[in-house]
């Protein structure tokens, strides 16, 4: 782990050296020692700040939108297909970017780290271990256990190729197979069964827009949402306009959705958004025979048009 | 102050009948921004756009609502009688409760209140609309004519008459088509190339008319009044300037294949004239067959040549030009029958198609007009006609008539019974379709020739002693039939040529499931596709017979010169809109709109203390048909279809839902 931090505070620092970027997005320590935060770094010197992030990692892809360019970025699998993402909705362009990809072992999530033991001093990954230092000492968990939803339905943790940099150390979470059985379980429940679910989760919205400033498919310059006149979205925190947030949301990113999981993980009510997004993603690749709908694509299906569609709704 | 007019119609009873009018105008009197209501017994005749002019000016409406029919019906009207009271004809708003409500209910109590909801919708949009306006486009008053076969031809003759150039692209070394392969035509069994030749030496000699054999369409890029058009010349390797038409570099070309002209069931040189009356009449070199190109040998033909035309070194032309109109005349071919092995086509030779019945038959042809069965060459005694092979078959061909058939049988037995009257025909059909001016008579007449109808499918056809024994059906007798034929001939449907789809995507026009070109209406734009400026004449719309290509390649021309007769084109102002500020940049837009009229532009703006370029959509208006795929692919909200602005539909939503 170390040695991979090393590589990377040494990409970052010839990155700069070598005028290939103005400002360089990655993580570093944050306010608790076993925690990271988004750091933006504007010279050289600062590449001894940067992290790997062993736990509660945000993603990085949304904040090149802003970042003066070139821009650097340290990516996981995830957040390169975020990139991607922002690639290819033409909201930065590949060139005006550095990546550095690395491999991901999974990141810890601290909330599934049992209450008992609080007063975490510092986090360790030995094996498939996590090693949870207290004032009472050390504790081990099981890696699985303490993971982010996200790196649990992380298809694979090697480094993304399409990068200026690739730092692989091999311990990357080894490839896994795609799982929908929850999506499944959403669609065998009686239609008034969902519904109830739904009307149960998006009663607890607060209407923060966390999951939309997340999320690297929700990129507007201005969000349709926020504008004043039409009024797509009335500001009353009522269920009818949660469900018209939502789905709003879900729609526009279906068929974008890169499957990051990042508007769950900024979500402060815990709001189950992959079972929609992944839906989508799941619909896409069984009704248009996509394969992999996650990854962006120059031409995504649910936005071209084609001469020989069937048009079957004539 | 929004002052808005609400017009509700009784339209006779159609309305009245269903709809208590009366408190339909009650209610919309209540609407806010309502300040007159009035009621009419037909809204669109003359006093009822009367009291429409009068409102607007006495009570200085600026925006009117006609509750009334379909905006399909009379929307129209309406704009222009308020644009006569001199209002913005985008001001106005139909309130559907024909169509709508008062046709598909019985129950006054439900209809009312559902048409006071119609025109409650229709007063919050019209609040929102704002004055549109069209523009105006230049229109290049020539004309481009796809297919060089009788609609092409047809249809360039009556445009170059009324004095536009037009250009005709023909794919084959000569124009002509398929009309040019027939022996006579039905009902009147003129000979086809005597009426036809002159039309092709018209075409060919007319001021106005340019024609380009050889050649294909590669690209339409443009809007209506403006397309730009790569075509590409195939070197023909004859200098047409130079030749004089001699023929003698035919007659001593030592390389020949099966002659497309004839069917196959005939030889053509690799220098060639697909036939005697071709136009232009200059020979081209089949660069696929010729040994000069397979061998770098031979070279006859250019030491033959007296004028020196033959030119090997001649290189494909590309040209790209300007029109106003696109006629996309590029007709039908045969159906591949051998998909029918029951039939045997392919296995036995004398198993024959319609198309090669007409070379059989005629002079030009390969036995020189004696109808000779292929195997053998001998004349038939016995001959056999099926009907709708590929055709109205849903399992091994097309669902579709192919319409000409039964016509062209009828005429293939009377032909049959004139050169050989001691013939014999026997015709299997599943029904007769005699539609068409004298064409019922024609098929009586071929009946009382002696031809012999047997209603029923063949189920097999197998060879016995130099003969094919016909085994089907007479399904009105309920009897097993058995002929001995010399000769059959399958009526091969009509279907599109192999490249429809292709060509359709180059002319921005959608086509059916079978791949042919889609009208814009099937009854009332027929000759229009739904990309203004491109029309559409002769069989690649449908099957159909000389004289329906022949009128629909007329209407069709008529369409152009009535576009040519314009000096701009005002353009439809409801058409996408973009707001820059707003647009991500992302062209969703772009790749969803089935016009080509989104692409993307560079702006340059300030942004803190730094100056910025980025991309936005920006819409091509002239291409822009207003279909509004674009603001829905549009997740800012920065695409609008002018007079269908989000915020209008939402002003809808509300007005019906809240």
């Amino acid at each position: 782990m170390n040695d991979l931090r090393e590589q990377l505070k040494e990409a970052v620092a010839s990155a700069f050296s070598q005028g290939r970027v103005r400002s360089f997005v990655c993580l570093e320590r944050g306010f608790y020692p076993f925690a990271t935060m988004p750091a933006i770094l504007h010279s050289g010197s600062d590449a001894d700040r940067v992290e790997i992030g062993l736990a509660d990692a945000p993603l990085l892809a949304k904040y090149l939108l802003d970042m003066p360019k070139p821009a650097g970025i340290v990516v996981r699998s995830c957040d390169a297909l975020g990139v991607s993402r922002l690639i290819r909705d033409r909201r930065v362009k590949r060139e005006d970017l550095y990546i550095i990809s690395i491999s991901c072992p999974g990141v810890v999530d601290t909330a599934k780290i049992p209450m008992s033991m609080h007063r975490i001093t510092a986090l360790e990954k030995a094996g498939d271990a996590l090693i949870v230092h207290t004032a009472l000492g050390p504790t081990e968990l099981p890696w699985s256990s303490v993971l982010l939803d996200r790196c649990l339905a992380c298809v694979s943790g090697a480094a993304s190729t399409d990068a200026d940099v690739v730092l692989d150390d091999g311990r990357g979470k080894p490839p896994a197979p795609v799982d929908y059985s929850e999506i499944d379980e959403v669609e065998h429940m009686a239609p008034d069964e969902r519904y109830a679910m739904w009307e149960k989760e998006f009663a607890k919205c607060i209407r923060c827009f966390a999951c939309r400033n997340a999320c690297p498919a929700c990129s507007c310059r201005k969000c349709s949402l926020d504008l004043p006149e039409p009024e797509w979205l009335s500001r009353a925190v009522i269920l009818p306009e949660q469900f018209m947030f939502h789905f709003t949301r879900a729609y526009h990113v279906a068929g974008r959705c890169v499957g990051c999981g990042e508007c769950e993980r900024a979500c402060p009510v815990g709001l189950p958004l992959m079972k929609l997004n992944r839906k989508f993603t799941r619909d896409i690749e069984t009704l248009f025979g996509v394969d992999d709908a996650r990854i962006p694509r120059d031409v995504e299906v649910l936005g071209t048009f084609l001469p020989d569609d069937p048009e079957e709704f004539c | 102050m929004i002052r808005v007019g609400v017009f509700v119609c009784w339209c006779g009873s159609n309305i009245a009948g269903t709809v208590d009018v009366g408190k339909v105008a009650e209610e919309a009197a209540r609407i806010p921004g309502v300040v007159h209501v009035e009621q009419n017994k037909y809204t669109c005749s003359d006093p009822g756009q009367d009291s429409i002019r009068k409102a607007i000016k006495e009570h200085r409406l600026d925006r009117v609502v006609v509750a009334a029919c379909s905006p399909r019906m009379h929307e129209n009207t309406f704009r222009k009688c308020a644009a006569s009271a001199g209002l913005n004809p985008y001001l106005v708003e139909m309130a559907n409760i024909r169509e709508h409500c008062s046709w598909v209910h019985s129950d006054m109590s439900v209809s009312t209140p559902k048409a006071v909801d119609i025109v409650r919708r229709a007063v919050a949009k019209v609040k929102r609309c704002v004055p549109l306006h069209p523009s105006t486009i230049p229109v290049e008053k020539r004309a481009l004519v796809i297919g060089g076969g009788i609609a092409g031809i047809q249809a360039a003759l009556d445009i170059a008459e009324a004095g536009y150039d037009v250009t005709v692209v023909e794919r084959e070394p000569t124009i002509g088509g398929r009309m040019a392969q027939l022996d006579k035509t039905f009902p009147t069994l003129d000979c086809s190339s005597c009426i036809l030749t002159p039309k092709m030496v018209d075409a060919a000699s007319h001021p106005g008319i340019r024609i380009l054999t050889y050649a294909e369409v590669e690209e339409i890029s443009g809007y209506v009044g403006n397309f730009e058009v790569r075509v590409r010349k195939r070197a023909r390797s004859v200098d047409e300037a130079r030749c004089t038409a001699c023929g003698i570099c035919i007659l001593k070309c030592p390389t020949s294949r099966d002659s497309e002209f004839n069917m196959g069931l005939g030889t053509r040189k690799a220098i060639y004239m697909p036939f005697p009356q071709a136009v232009p009449n200059k020979p081209t070199i089949d660069r696929e067959i010729c040994r000069h190109f397979t061998a770098g040998k031979c070279g006859i033909c250019q030491k033959v040549c007296p004028s020196g035309a033959v030119d090997f070194s001649q290189e494909d032309q590309v040209l790209t030009e300007k029109f106003g109109a696109v006629v996309a005349a590029t007709g039908a071919t045969q159906f591949s029958v051998e998909v029918y092995g029951e039939y045997g086509y392919g296995r036995y030779p004398d198993v024959i198609t319609g198309l090669e019945l007409e070379r059989l038959i005629s002079s030009t042809g390969p036995t020189d007009g004696k109808i000779r069965r292929p195997s053998d060459g001998k004349i038939p005694k016995t001959v056999v006609f099926i009907k709708c092979v590929g055709s109205r078959d849903e399992n091994k061909g097309y669902p579709y008539c192919s319409k000409a058939c039964c016509m062209y049988t009828a005429k293939h037995a009377i032909l049959l019974k004139e050169k050989i009257p001691s013939a014999s025909a026997y015709v299997f059909y599943m029904d007769v379709r005699a539609g068409g001016k004298d064409y019922e008579e024609f098929y009586k007449r071929s009946q009382e020739m002696g031809t012999r109808y047997v209603r029923g499918r063949v189920s097999r056809i197998y060879p016995l002693d130099g003969k094919l024994i016909v085994q089907g059906e007479d399904t009105l007798l309920g009897e097993r039939v058995e002929v001995e034929a010399d000769l059959v001939v399958l009526a091969a449907a009509m279907v599109p040529q192999p490249d429809a789809p292709e060509m359709a995507r180059k002319l921005g026009i959608s086509y059916n499931q079978y791949g042919f070109f889609s009208e814009a209406h099937p009854k009332l734009r027929p000759v229009e596709t739904n990309t203004a400026g491109v029309f559409l004449a002769g069989t690649c719309q449908g099957p159909k017979d000389i004289p329906e290509t022949v009128a629909q390649a007329s209407a069709a021309a008529a369409k152009v010169i009535s576009l040519f007769a314009k000096s701009e084109l005002s353009t439809n102002p409801n058409v996408a809109s973009v707001d820059e500020s707003l647009c991500s940049g992302c062209l969703w837009c772009s790749n969803v709109c089935p016009y080509k009229a989104i692409e993307e532009k560079i702006i340059t703006e300030r942004a803190g203390k730094e100056t910025v370029t980025r991309t936005v959509a920006s819409v091509n208006t002239g291409l822009c048909q207003g279909c509004g795929a674009c603001t829905v692919a549009c997740r800012d909200g920065a695409m609008n279809l002018l007079g269908f602005t989000n915020e209008q539909i939402l002003a809808e939503v509300e007005a019906l839902c809240l």
